[in-house]
């Protein structure tokens, strides 16, 4: 090391600019590590997103092939017994449009503040010849303690994005399990409809209608002229009663198929979690951060002029 | 049991909950960080922080905190917000709570002192017998003093005597002292000012006065010539001018009466005359009020004022010689003229016995110099920092303490007067005015030593920064350490050298502790100013680093909380969805001609929250 090398590192140290720079070396790093975190948890994110699509995607292709086409069937056999109303049709359960991204803003503030600070050779020079040593110092050591905060609050900052994503996460994940159980009962359902209620149901209503016919068994074209139509409650009591409570299970089958196919069931469930409290606070929180920030930067500014 | 709902709602809530706290902890950090900012240009912090520390040590070294309940802050509190009619002084506070601590026999409980007793024990008599000795001083005196009655006030007295306001024969001295603390006495017994012109039946009645007190404390008077009175204590040798004012009236009183009952009942015409002598002089010569059987207040008063003369002058020789000898005579010595009584602890247990010796921390030495250094401190800093805010010199702030002196001198005896009230009046006012004395001495050499010596004095600072940038210790750790880097570098460079005259250590410990606090607040001010070695900057930046750590552990701690809590949501839904599934699959084995399938369905309706009301949907099909 020369002499004159040695003797400008003891300026350097005693006017702060060692510190300085070290702050500035420190900044630059965990504005990397911020990006570097963003950029990540954003990836992950999105992956386990694209897995909840694809369970929606399932379950949108049960509903549509396996649910809705039963409602039909269903009505055919219920028909007889009561009054359908009429339906809606068919939507799909929504899929996750996605909602993550790089805080552009932020992260552009960022490097402006980093590149502000990090001044070259040729700065310093004309720092101290307008300032002189003592000068350079005071504006150097005000740099390096607004420098101090200001890695603080990126280091808070960074350690709220992995909190934040950690419970984001575990969130989706959780509505991944929501999502598959509803896909497995579903499918119970519409199992138990096609293998045991629509069987059984259209043999009641043969039944019914062979009934039907034996009771105007005088007069055949009276018979057909009269629409068949028994209330399912008048097999109360009578010796048809087990078929009452056939029908009546097959139509609670029925309304939950309609239900099931013709409402964004899921995607209610999931949406209909942040109360008005909840967005307004969030909101007025936000706004007192920012304001608090400008008053701060304001004050910032003052320091390092 | 909790719905799929609730618990996604929980894990939303957890969400939200996550970023206000962010946004709050970030707000709080926002707002010290300012403060630190703001902070920078407080003139006082450095002060502050020194104060706290030394009232640190000061507590935990001499206070003993367990026993007074002080802490180190109520005691920095009290230094940094110092004025001279404060009201609020911790240690007089404790003090009154606590009385046992100072259980103090004075005059007003009427018995005697420790001290007392054992001054009594040891006197060592002055003066032989009378005959033979030098009437030179008295002679003198006599002529020099025309005819008045020099108690009453009465003018052209025809007979008058020259009496010793303390009588000769009464002048002892403690056994410690020297020999020429003797002749001092012995000096002073002859001057002038021990003698008085008065009317020469009093100073029959008045004889040598002895005082004796009884066992309630109360002085009993005797006349001449009579023996100790039975169940007496002979006090003389340490009783105040006030007692012995007490006895000198009694005499007086008591000789009167006698007279009068002599004159009613003797059938002696020889002593009915002189009795008649005795009243008629004295009320010819104003020693009597208007009744004839009391004393004149004047002449009381004036008789206490003499006394109070010759006393102080006694007490001056006293502390002089007890400061004047060498250490272990000297510390008896003082013990026994400034303990008094003795010291209890807060059981009652005596931790200091009458001759004052304890070796034990808080014992009667170290409370000493707690209290000096505890009242003497905050006035001196108080003066220092009122001319450094005039902006003055160091050599100026010190012309200045010099000239405030007084004040301070006065509040201190003020102030230990309180707590040390068997001290008399005068010798603690020497005491403090000696001590006050030689601390601006001290101070004076101590800056030009530091100044001459600067290079050490700097490289002790450059030290402190090393300790202050440490980010291992804590900013009370940090604090300790530079005061005692500063008190080591001060003493080492300076008190040593200048107090090594003193002998008596507890004055030599008193002035380090005052001198180190000064010194290290005048020293840390002119560095602060200067900010030479980025004090001021290492302090911002170690509080800008510790802000940030109280704030990063909460936020940690808080985080983690949620995460935990985001686990047990987990849980409860998975068993949730579980027994759901579970329950669905119960419809395998129904017979759907005897069983209703609805509770089941209506639990998925509910769980997912598809608000169908199966029975309402049942009577619009039926019709009814």
């Amino acid at each position: 090391m020369s002499l004159l090398d040695w003797a400008s590192k003891k300026v350097q140290d005693y006017s702060g600019e060692t510190d300085r720079r070290e702050n500035v070396q420190k900044l630059k790093t965990i504005q990397n590590e911020i990006i570097t975190v963003v950029k990540t948890t954003i990836q992950r994110l999105n992956t386990i997103v694209e897995q909840f699509n694809a369970s929606v995607a399932r379950l949108n292709i049960v509903r549509k092939n396996k649910t809705y086409p039963q409602i039909k069937q269903l009505q055919t056999n219920l028909n007889l017994f009561g009054n359908l109303k009429p339906i809606d049709d068919y939507v799909d359960e929504d899929i996750r449009i996605e909602d993550f991204s790089i805080p552009q803003r932020k992260l552009t503030d960022m490097q402006e503040y980093v590149n502000q600070m990090d001044w070259d050779k040729k700065q310093i020079f004309n720092e101290s010849f307008k300032n002189g040593v003592i000068g350079t110092k005071k504006k150097t050591q005000h740099l390096n303690l607004e420098l101090n905060a200001q890695i603080d609050q990126l280091n808070l900052y960074k350690a709220q994005i992995e909190a934040e994503f950690e419970l984001k996460e575990n969130k989706t994940k959780l509505e991944i399990s929501v999502a598959e159980s509803y896909i497995r009962i579903i499918t119970m359902i519409t199992n138990e409809i096609s293998s045991r209620i629509l069987p059984e149901l259209s043999i009641i209503n043969s039944f019914m209608i062979a009934k039907h016919i034996a009771d105007y068994s005088e007069d055949l074209n009276e018979a057909a002229e009269n629409e068949v139509l028994f209330s399912a409650e008048l097999l109360k009591n009578t010796q048809y009663e087990k078929y009452y409570q056939f029908i009546k299970n097959s139509f609670a089958f029925y309304i939950m198929a309609v239900k099931i196919s013709t409402t964004k069931v899921l995607t209610n469930l999931l949406n209909d979690t942040v109360t008005e409290n909840d967005a307004q606070e969030l909101a007025d929180a936000d706004v007192a951060l920012s304001r608090q920030r400008n008053i701060l930067s304001e004050y910032q500014v003052g320091v390092a002029q | 049991m909790t719905t799929i709902k609730d618990n996604l709602i929980e894990s939303q809530q957890l969400l939200i909950k996550q970023r206000l706290m962010y946004i709050n902890i970030a707000n709080e950090l926002n707002t010290k960080q300012k403060a630190v900012f703001n902070e920078s240009s407080d003139e006082d912090a450095l002060t502050k922080n020194v104060v706290q520390d030394i009232s640190g040590q000061l507590a935990t070294t001499y206070f003993g905190l367990s026993d007074l309940n002080i802490t180190a802050d109520q005691l920095a509190e009290y230094m940094l917000h110092f004025s001279y009619d404060d009201k609020d002084d911790p240690l007089v506070k404790e003090i009154a709570r606590k009385d046992a601590l100072n259980a103090v026999a004075n005059e007003n409980f009427g018995t005697l002192t420790n001290a007392d007793r054992d001054r009594l024990a040891n006197d060592v008599k002055l003066f032989g017998a009378s005959s033979g000795r030098s009437l030179k001083g008295q002679q003198a005196y006599r002529n020099a003093s025309g005819d008045i009655d020099q108690l009453s006030g009465q003018k052209q007295v025809a007979r008058r005597e020259a009496d010793h306001v303390i009588a000769r024969s009464t002048w002892t001295a403690p056994d410690w002292m020297s020999e020429s603390g003797k002749q001092s006495f012995k000096d002073i017994a002859e001057s002038s000012d021990n003698f008085q012109m008065i009317d020469w039946k009093a100073n029959r009645l008045k004889s040598d006065n002895r005082v004796y007190i009884d066992q309630n404390g109360q002085v009993v008077p005797v006349t001449y010539n009579s023996k100790q009175p039975e169940g007496t204590t002979d006090i003389t040798s340490v009783a105040t001018a006030k007692q012995r004012n007490e006895a000198f009236v009694g005499s007086i009183e008591k000789g009167v009466a006698n007279a009068q009952k002599t004159i009613e009942t003797s059938n002696n015409a020889k002593k009915v005359a002189a009795a008649k002598l005795t009243i008629q002089e004295l009320e010819k010569n104003g020693y009597l009020d208007d009744d004839g059987k009391k004393i004149n207040p004047k002449v009381s008063e004036q008789n206490l004022k003499n006394l109070e003369a010759v006393n102080n002058q006694a007490d001056q020789v006293v502390l002089k010689d007890f400061g004047a000898h060498s250490f272990s005579r000297v510390t008896d010595a003082g013990k026994q003229v400034l303990s008094g009584h003795n010291v209890y602890d807060k059981n009652g247990q005596i931790k200091l016995n009458k001759r004052g010796k304890e070796i034990k921390r808080g014992g009667l030495k170290d409370m000493l110099i707690g209290q000096i250094v505890y009242y003497t401190i905050p006035p001196v800093i108080f003066e220092v920092k009122k001319n450094i805010k005039k902006g003055k010199s160091p050599e100026s702030i010190l012309k200045r303490i010099k000239k405030s002196l007084s004040k301070i001198g006065r509040f201190v005896c003020h102030k230990l007067r309180t707590i040390m009230a068997n001290l008399s009046g005068n010798l603690l006012r020497n005491l403090v005015r000696t001590l006050l004395d030689t601390l601006v001495s001290a101070l004076k050499g101590s800056l030009a030593l530091i100044f001459k010596s600067v290079r050490d004095f700097m490289m002790a600072i450059m030290s402190s920064i090393k300790i202050i940038a440490n980010p291992q210790m804590s900013g009370k750790e940090k604090g300790n350490a530079v005061v005692g880097l500063l008190v080591t570098t001060t003493i080492g460079l300076v008190i040593n050298t200048l107090l090594n005259d003193i002998k008596i250590d507890w004055i030599q410990i008193s002035l380090q502790i005052i001198l180190t606090a000064v010194l290290s607040s005048l020293a840390l001010k002119v560095l602060e100013k200067l900010d030479l070695f980025n004090l001021k900057y290492g302090f911002n930046v170690a509080k800008i680093r510790e802000t940030f750590q109280i704030e990063i552990n909460e936020f940690n701690q808080k985080s983690f909380d949620a995460a935990a809590q985001a686990a047990q949501v987990r849980k409860r839904l998975d068993a949730n969805l579980m027994q759901l599934e579970d329950q669905t699959n119960t419809l395998k084995r129904m017979n759907y001609y005897s069983d209703s399938v609805e509770d089941t369905l209506n639990q998925i309706n509910e769980q997912f929250d598809m608000k169908i009301n199966f029975d309402l949907e049942w009577q619009e099909f039926v019709g009814l």
